[in-house]
């Protein structure tokens, strides 16, 4: 038994390792549900009809894709598609401060009062992204 | 850098002014503007007051750091 276990445990690594790309696409597949299923629409309450999207609601897939891809490919119900969005003018705006003004300010605190300094700019910084952005 | 006692004493009174203005945001629930007004204004005031222990310490580095400070906060109202 002792010679088997590393054979075992090497045939369950090898195993793991090899499913674990498959995983990702069987849960994606797992999602998507019954037919019944997926024709509810799962909206929040504030869903606006004229397309004004909130923070909390971006990324659906007709943001980025065709309906009938998004019919296709199980986000018929229009959910979220995890990949990278386009950000709008507040947004863009409100990460153009911590960029440019946030910086300076950061590496002026550290320069002038060491790190002590660093940490009340940064903390500074993020309450004003805060703000802007919320 | 500056020196210690008064980087400390500098840090401690602008985490404070910080702390309250926060204090008074959640419980007061002012307009967004003048939040980010008075953010800009802690801001300029800290680096205002390192730019002045600065000068009094001669330290050049910390002079010239201050005042890129100073003018990013002022600069940040208009970004």
């Amino acid at each position: 038994m002792k010679k088997c276990l590393p054979s075992i445990v090497s045939a369950a690594l090898c195993l793991s390792f090899v499913m674990t790309p498959f995983v990702p696409v069987a849960a994606a597949y797992a999602d998507e549900g019954s037919p019944a299923e997926s024709s509810e629409i799962y909206v929040r309450d504030n869903y606006d009809e004229k397309y004004d999207i909130s923070l909390f609601e971006r990324g659906r897939c007709t943001d980025s894709y065709s309906k009938a891809w998004c019919d296709s490919h199980g986000f018929a119900n229009n959910r979220t598609v995890p990949h990278k969005v386009k950000l709008n003018a507040k947004e863009e705006a409100c990460l153009r401060d911590p960029y440019l003004a946030g910086t300076a300010e950061v590496i002026a605190g550290l320069v002038t009062t060491g790190p002590g300094g660093d940490l009340f700019a940064t903390a500074m910084t993020s309450y004003r992204l805060f703000t802007c952005m919320f | 850098m500056l020196s210690q006692t008064q980087s400390r004493y500098l840090t401690t009174i602008g985490f404070a002014l910080l702390a309250l203005l926060f204090a008074s945001d959640l419980l007061l629930k002012p307009p967004k503007e003048l939040v980010s007004l008075a953010i800009a204004c802690i801001s300029a005031l800290y680096f205002t007051a390192t730019l002045f222990v600065g000068l009094k310490e001669r330290k050049k580095g910390a002079v010239v750091a201050s005042a890129v400070g100073v003018v990013t906060a002022i600069a940040s109202f208009f970004i």
